[in-house]
């Protein structure tokens, strides 16, 4: 018996693979951890921003009347970080040491140029400073200069010069036809908002300036948003200014809900940032949790929506996007509808939908506008072609080299047939098809028009052809190599097939070591992933994994839009029906 | 610091670089599609002296033949061969034999002769000549293809009256004999004497528990094959007693119920004309009948058809009468060729293999039990009455007899 | 460690968690071995009876549980029968889990190592699998539940599709007669169901997690239903194209069941491939699940943080698997775990339920 016992001890092989069982986990857990500690220190992401770090300070709040963005005279907060560390320049009210100060520091801007006038009966100095080009000179004309200059109305019952408050107070609401007025002392503010179009207004007697807003620059007008094309549906998309973008989601509908707080961003080019959500619907710890990440925000320059993206997401190490981007404003909306919360940012129109969960990335706002059944099948193809564009040459290698019994006969009578004569290896070809095929594709993106089309075919039909008959690669390979690419096209957000390119190497090398095998292990893997990732608390699985049964209508089929009268519960919506 | 735990990681994940173990490019794979299994004192002179000299204990060897594919350039890298590339003379499959009384050695014999691995996923057909299964217990012969991982239990079981070998060599041009075989059994529905199609899944179940069954026969003839009849494999011994012949067989299609569809052909006995029925369906029931302890079984047989050919002196059209006459004459038809089949089960060759054993079991279970163990001879013994009934639904396009 | 769990699963995530957790490797050799105990084919009538059975003692085990709501077995049996006593029986418990995991994965390295990768090293097989159940436990029961749920409409479509397919070589015949010998053989064949249907001990632990654990006697009859209908199916499946004889035959009935036939007419021809990976991922959860069980309790006892328990037991979930020598031992292992099972969670919840009735009584 004894016997019998001491056999079934392990031996020393076995007991040595155990512990490599232990150690590649337990060092890649150190090793992640690590990397992670670093990151805390350089970042403060995950901190708790208490607002003063960082460049993202809240300006006003832009509650959401109808109408003209017209709001009280703005306080600009004294917290703005500024250029220089420490130095601040205050206007004093002196008229000939303010000029001279403002002056001083735009001594390298040649493009600014000061009016110097006299305002009407009381014949104050005062002096207006902008840059030309950025400002809309008509306007400027209209309506500063020409009122101030004719200004004898309301100086009518004063004899002398009047106070300083008081002025302040005529100027503002009396004479200046300007929608924004905003006043500062603080000489950089006024030279950046100069800089940015606004025109600046300095009053002798006035330690503080009038900044008034009437930028015009040159714009592209709404065009179609190239990126995402649909055949029904609007044709406008967002532009690169922020005014034209809030512009059309405000004109989208008229509603008193639709919140738009705004944010700057970058600290050496400071840009405005607009998080907008809808008030009664939105979850509210969701949009502090966004609040609270944007302040994180810690950069030179936001150059694209992009930046922002990757600096508030969970998880930066995953291969799944988990903030959207779109260029479309119907898209926006209809993620607003749902309770998500989106950011507009000046100088790009792409505008960023969070959160995010799978089910997304497959659906095209087309999906709604059509009827339900040419909707649900068109998802349901998407769906399959997503499949197809991440395990079909991992398929492929598998059936080839290790479960050839998987294959019906005849098929396989054929394939070997038409591999006879290829010098390599089934996971070699398959490499050297698949880069060459993102190598096209790369090549595709940056060739000017002319050639563009043309080289796609060439790419295609005739590479693969020679190919083929130069006996490097097999012609089933071929097949299978352009029916992935043609199922990833089909993703209606680019930045989703991006994603299932880079892992479809992966499975490629899953299924080389294991076959069939692998291809499931890689499976579970992405599926595990995919169950931990989350994006702003929300799972990121969520929809295809739902916990109500009513989730389900809008995943794959699209059910009649009579039926879609919630909204998805993993939002904790304020108010869970669509209807009324 | 932290980096070498990093090393150590990579190091080895990269182990698992060293592996695609078990991955086989599927052009250095032989496909495997049929097995030809015959006794080896049958050929003449063909033993292959046994590299390990002799050490077998037991003198019985098999030639085991092993058909395998030949690919065919299709498309793509296009073989130039010579002027003998036209497909019609081209052979798209060729043999190979060893000797061994170990199917499974001489299997791996084979890869002393040639680079490409066998595999068997896409095994079709196994033939094995009379002689073979007549001195050996199938279940010895077929014990590798049941317990090998790649060959799988829907292969389908010939038996053949000659050389099993043969019948793998015989084909009309740019067929494959092991692929024809296979597909013959798409006529089912024409033919009664296609005996239902028995893989290695139907065959372990009635060997171990001793039941007796039935193999289809196939026999080479001309440049082609053709199935006659069936083999008879005694449960008891697990070895094959004696053969049907194709009345036979078509006979026991009748009895059992089992025919998809086929021929019924009689003869008018006063003009000696023909008569043909074609039958779309065919039903029979076995009613075992107890009575003090003595065992009897009812047939019942039913069939619907129509009529296929009729001849008769003068052309007369099909009414009732003729139909009924033409009804009884079918009848008696195919109660002789069921009481031929019963005979020669009972009589010739001591096995039954139809079902009647299974019926006794179902229908009185507590009898079966009592009699089971020595089934076959008991049953040689048992009377059996029949019921036949033949339905013409329909007589075609035509509706007189033919002159 | 709080006295309390944190996470929170509802009813139907529980339900399908359990129903994971049953179905593993046993579907594909309970038809053998339930044949062999029983020898008949009313096989199927015990494989109810065995399901009622184990209802009833999972029945015994969620009473238990919901005595001490939110706290898992390992946290309230040093309640009932003292700390050094309960550690004990814990440590019985754990090593079950632990058991479990490693037959399982031992089953699933012996299958893919005969049918699908015939010469990888069985090292590689094994490690590939328990690095990634070690990832997906690390997210927890919730992470689980949604891993079940995920490739629950996977594998039960391909399960039942594949049943429903096989029926080309079903013969009714080899089910017949019913009941021709008596019920002798049916309780006979009750044994082994029982030994493949572990269901209750899962319960220990996911009625901590459950936000209404009144609802845990639902989630325990939904669960052994689905388990039995499924256990049903494939042994009425194969029994009925091999006939009893044949199955007996067979190391894995259910999966030579699939190979027995081709079909034509789809794209497959031959789908043991495909039945193999759903099985693999049912394996997946059910190893996972049990895994993580071993693990909680190990941080329930010793006070540990449960990831690195997690990572501590990954070792000796290997050296589990790699005991059994031959394929003739495994087997013996499962019996082997069975007969535990049946002692660990049918004879000692009634007295453990019987003894917390008295405590309260009494305090």
């Amino acid at each position: 018996m004894w016997n019998e016992v001491i056999e079934l001890i392990p031996s020393w092989g076995v007991v040595f693979q155990g512990i490599m069982i232990f150690c590649v986990p337990f060092f890649l857990l150190r090793t992640i951890s690590w990397a992670k500690a670093k990151e805390d220190r350089i970042t403060t992401r995950a901190e708790k921003a208490t607002g003063s770090k960082g460049g993202g300070v809240s300006s006003v709040e832009n509650s959401g009347e109808t109408g003209i963005l017209e709001g009280p005279v703005k306080q600009s907060s004294s917290n703005v970080v500024t250029k220089d560390k420490g130095k601040r320049i205050t206007y004093s009210g002196h008229f000939e040491d303010d000029l001279q100060k403002f002056r001083e520091i735009s001594a390298d801007m040649h493009d600014v140029n000061v009016r110097e006038l006299r305002i009407g009966s009381i014949k104050t100095r005062a002096a207006l400073l902008y840059v030309d080009g950025l400002t809309d000179k008509d306007k400027m004309d209209q309506n500063i200069l020409k009122p101030l200059m004719n200004a004898y109305q309301p100086f009518m019952n004063m004899n002398n010069k009047a106070e300083a408050k008081d002025l302040q107070d005529i100027l503002i609401h009396e004479i200046l036809l300007i929608s924004e007025v905003e006043l500062t002392d603080n000489a950089y503010l006024s030279l950046q908002k100069v800089l940015f179009g606004s025109a600046v207004l300095l009053v002798e007697g006035i330690s503080e300036v009038f900044v008034l807003s009437s930028p015009k620059g040159a714009t592209r007008g709404i065009q179609e948003p190239e990126s995402e094309a649909v055949l029904r549906g609007s044709r406008s998309g967002f532009n690169e200014t922020l005014s034209d973008n809030t512009a059309m989601l405000r004109r989208h509908g008229q509603s008193t809900e639709l919140a738009m707080i705004s944010f700057t961003l970058g600290k050496r080019m400071q840009k405005e940032l607009i998080l907008t959500y809808i008030k009664d619907i939105a979850n509210d710890e969701l949009v502090e949790e966004v609040k609270r990440r944007i302040k994180t925000i810690d950069i030179d320059d936001v150059q694209e929506s992009g930046y922002v993206e990757q600096l508030i997401e969970d998880n930066s190490y995953s291969p799944f996007q988990q903030i959207q981007n779109t260029e479309r404003p119907d898209r926006v909306m209809a993620a607003l509808l749902e309770g998500r919360v989106a950011i507009l940012i000046d100088g790009t129109p792409f505008a960023l939908i969070m959160p995010v969960t799978f089910g997304m990335l497959l659906q095209s706002p087309e999906d709604y506008n059509d009827r339900w059944m040419v909707g649900s099948l068109l998802r349901l193809l998407r769906f399959f072609a997503a499949t197809i564009s991440l395990f079909a040459p991992a398929l492929y290698i598998s059936f080839l080299s290790f479960q050839p019994g998987l294959i019906p006969t005849k098929l396989a009578i054929s394939i070997i047939a038409s591999r006879q004569g290829v010098p390599f290896t089934v996971l070699i070809e398959a490499l050297i098809m698949e880069t060459s095929i993102e190598i096209l594709r790369e090549a595709g993106l940056r060739l000017p028009k002319p050639i563009g089309p043309a080289m796609g075919i060439v790419g295609g039909l005739i590479i693969g052809q020679a190919a083929v008959e130069a006996g490097i690669v097999s012609p089933i390979l071929v097949i299978v190599v352009s029916i992935t690419a043609v199922s990833s096209f089909s993703m209606p957000m680019y930045s989703a097939g991006m994603t299932l390119r880079m892992l479809r190497f992966a499975a490629m090398f899953f299924a080389a070591i294991f076959g069939l095998y692998g291809v499931v292990l890689f499976f579970l893997l992405l599926s595990s992933h995919l169950i931990k990732l989350k994006s702003f608390g929300v799972p990121y699985l969520g929809l295809a994994v739902p916990n109500r049964t009513f989730n389900w209508k809008d995943f794959i089929f699209r059910m009649p839009l009579q039926f879609l009268t919630g909204r998805p519960t993993l939002l904790k919506p304020k108010d869970p029906l669509r209807k009324g | 610091m932290k980096k070498w735990r990093l090393w150590i990681v990579l190091t080895v994940l990269c182990s698992l670089l060293s592996g695609c173990w078990s991955s086989v490019p599927i052009e250095e794979l032989n496909m495997q599609i049929g097995v030809a299994l015959d006794s080896a004192e049958e050929s003449g002179g063909e033993e292959v002296a046994n590299p390990e000299g002799g050490s077998h204990k037991k003198p019985e060897k098999i030639i085991s033949t092993y058909q395998f594919t030949i690919p065919q350039g299709s498309g793509g890298a296009v073989m130039k061969s010579s002027a003998s590339s036209s497909s019609s003379s081209f052979k798209n499959y060729y043999n190979m034999s060893e000797t061994s009384d170990s199917i499974f050695e001489a299997m791996r014999q084979l890869s002393l002769r040639t680079r490409r691995t066998p595999i068997g996923h896409h095994l079709k057909v196994i033939v094995i000549s009379e002689k073979l299964a007549r001195s050996n217990n199938l279940t010895k012969i077929i014990d590798f293809f049941t317990r090998d991982n790649d060959i799988r239990p829907s292969v389908m079981l010939f038996v053949s009256k000659g050389m099993a070998k043969d019948v793998l060599e015989n084909a009309l041009p740019g067929q494959t004999p092991a692929f024809v075989l296979e597909g013959i059994f798409n006529n089912r529905d024409r033919n009664m004497g296609i005996w239902e199609p028995v893989s290695l899944a139907k065959v372990v179940g009635p060997l171990q528990g001793k039941k007796s069954f039935l193999l289809q026969n196939v026999i080479p003839i001309d440049q082609e094959t053709k199935l006659s009849g069936a083999g008879v494999i005694n449960g008891e011994t697990g070895k094959l007693v004696g053969f049907l012949d194709e009345s036979e067989l078509e006979g026991m299609a009748w009895l059992t119920g089992k025919g998809l569809g086929g021929v019924l052909k009689t003869y008018n006995p006063d003009t000696n004309d023909l008569l043909t029925y074609e039958v779309k369906t065919m039903h029979s029931k076995i009613k075992a009948n107890v009575n003090n302890g003595q065992i009897s079984f009812n047939v019942k047989i039913t069939s619907t058809g129509r009529y296929a050919e009729v001849f008769a002196e003068k052309s007369k059209k099909l009414h009732d009468g003729i139909v009924k006459k033409d009804k009884a004459l079918l009848q008696k038809r195919v109660l002789e060729m069921v009481q031929t089949t019963v005979t020669k089960m009972q009589k010739e060759l001591h096995t039954e293999a139809a079902g009647f054993g299974t019926s006794l079991h179902n229908q009185h279970p507590a009898v079966w039990r009592s009699v089971k163990d020595n089934w076959d001879e008991t049953f040689s013994q048992i009377p059996i009455t029949y019921e036949v009934n033949v339905n013409i639904e329909e007589y075609g396009a035509s509706d007189t007899t033919a002159e | 460690m709080s006295a309390e769990v944190k996470d929170r699963i509802t009813a139907v995530q529980a339900t399908i968690i359990l129903a994971n957790y049953t179905i593993a490797a046993g579907v594909l050799t309970l038809p053998r071995t339930i044949v062999e105990a029983s020898g008949s084919p009313d096989v199927w009538i015990s494989i109810f009876l065995g399901g009622l059975i184990s209802f009833l003692l999972g029945l015994v085990i969620v009473k238990l549980s919901q005595r001490f709501p939110g706290q898992t077995f390992f946290q309230y049996i040093g309640k009932i029968i003292g700390k050094p006593l309960g550690v004990v029986l814990s440590i019985g418990v754990i090593g079950y889990f632990l058991s479990i995991a490693g037959f399982e994965i031992r089953s699933v390295q012996e299958v893919t190592s005969f049918f699908l990768l015939e010469g990888t090293p069985p090292w590689a097989i094994v490690a590939a699998f328990i690095w990634i159940a070690f990832y997906l436990c690390r997210g927890g029961i919730n992470a689980i539940t949604s891993m079940c749920r995920l490739i629950v409409p996977i594998t039960w479509t391909v399960f039942l599709g594949v049943c429903l397919l096989s029926f080309e070589v079903f013969d009714l015949n080899n089910l017949l007669p019913v009941l021709g010998e008596g019920m002798e053989p049916v309780w006979k064949g009750i044994r082994p169901t029982i030994l493949t249907f572990t269901a209750g001990e899962a319960m220990l632990f996911v009625v901590a997690f459950m936000d209404k654990p009144q609802k845990a006697v639902k989630v325990i009859i939904a669960g052994t239903c689905i388990s039995t209908i499924f256990y049903v199916l494939a042994v009425v499946a194969t029994i009925g194209a091999f006939s009893i004889d044949g199955v007996l035959t067979r190391t894995w009935p259910f999966l030579d069941l699939v190979r027995s036939f081709e079909v034509n007419y789809l794209i497959f021809e031959r789908f043991e491939s495909l039945l193999l990976v759903i099985w693999i991922m049912q394996i997946f959860c059910t190893f996972c699940v049990a895994i993580y069980a071993a693990a909680l309790g190990l941080s329930q006892i010793i006070h540990r943080s449960f990831k690195s328990c997690l990572l501590a037991l990954l070792p000796v979930v290997y050296i589990v698997s790699r005991i059994p020598p031959n394929v003739n031992a495994l087997f013996a292992l499962g019996s082997g775990i069975g007969d535990c099972m049946l002692i660990l969670f049918g004879v000692l919840p009634l007295p453990l339920l019987i003894i917390t009735y008295f405590r309260r009584a009494a305090s």
